[in-house]
């Protein structure tokens, strides 16, 4: 299964999703000009990704700033991670947020409260 | 068109300023704004003001770009609304607004939506925010239907908003306010 690496951009994150670690990250800002163009090979990554490697997979994410429909697309990549888990597949979130951020950090929190896997919280 | 304007407010020596545009909201002056103010407020706001700003101010652009009646056809593009956004920083409150032409159609399904919002507390918005984040989103939402619970969360404030016609055309505002 190939790598999925994008640069982030102004209004784009930096993806780094590596099949070989099952490491993957999300990183900057996200308020595209098509939401759906910019996730849905994300999403599809993911999909693929437990359905041919089935191994654990780690997801790094370093957030600026959502606008809405990102939020959306997010929280529906969460939900396949959910589902995965569920299933007995091995997942752990790593939510970074700066220390002044609350934003960013009661996303996290909000996000958590639904999961069943690991999720850890972290001012960097 | 972009007008500003800033000047020490009465109280003291926190700028005041203005900020005001009138135009195509496409994701290309999105990103022209958010540079903007990232370079203007970020030193002078909260870093939770900042974040506040920067989303509803992001979000009732977004809201011109796909929902304002009046497009500019000369480009094909889903976000070429045309609209007006204003934005006014001062000593005790920020406040931010938007105003473009609507469909009778989309005012009456708005009205009822914001009304509904507008009266729930934020451990209600909450709720139905983590509702609307598990269900599909409506066909002709660009953001899942949350964009305004979201605005009305982060100010803690409801959003105001008021209708008024100008010829054959109606036109909605919408109006934000964070105090500080």
């Amino acid at each position: 299964m190939e790598n999925l690496l994008l640069t982030k951009s102004k209004n784009t994150l930096g993806v780094n999703f590596d099949a070989t670690s099952g490491i993957i990250e999300l990183s900057g800002s996200s308020y595209p000009e098509n939401t759906t163009d910019f996730f849905k090979p994300l999403v599809d990554w993911i999909q693929k990704y437990f359905l041919e490697v089935t191994g654990k997979l780690v997801l790094n994410i370093k957030l600026d700033y959502l606008n809405s429909s990102s939020i959306k697309y997010l929280s529906d990549m969460i939900d396949k991670l959910e589902n995965y888990h569920k299933s007995g597949g091995s997942v752990e979130i790593n939510w970074y947020h700066k220390e002044d951020d609350e934003d960013i950090k009661e996303m996290g929190e909000e996000i958590k409260d639904d999961v069943g896997f690991t999720f850890n919280i972290i001012a960097a | 068109m972009v007008s500003e304007a800033s000047h020490v407010d009465s109280e003291g020596s926190f700028p005041d300023f203005n900020y005001e545009y009138t135009g195509i909201c496409d994701n290309k002056f999105l990103v022209t704004f958010t540079d903007y103010l990232t370079d203007n407020f970020e030193k002078v706001m909260t870093p939770q003001e900042f974040k506040t700003v920067l989303f509803c101010s992001n979000e009732l652009i977004q809201n011109i770009g796909f929902y304002s009646d009046e497009r500019d056809t000369s480009i094909n593009a889903a976000d070429n609304g045309i609209g007006k956004f204003f934005l006014e920083s001062k000593a005790k409150e920020i406040t931010m607004s938007s105003e473009n032409s609507i469909s009778s159609i989309q005012i009456d399904k708005l009205s009822d939506k914001l009304n509904t919002y507008n009266a729930m507390n934020l451990d209600e918005l909450k709720v139905l925010y983590k509702q609307l984040l598990k269900t599909e989103s409506p066909e002709d939402s660009k953001g899942g239907g949350i964009g305004f619970i979201e605005m009305i969360r982060k100010t803690k404030n409801p959003i105001s908003f008021h209708t008024y016609k100008n010829d054959d055309k109606t036109f909605i505002i919408f109006q934000l306010t964070v105090r500080r």
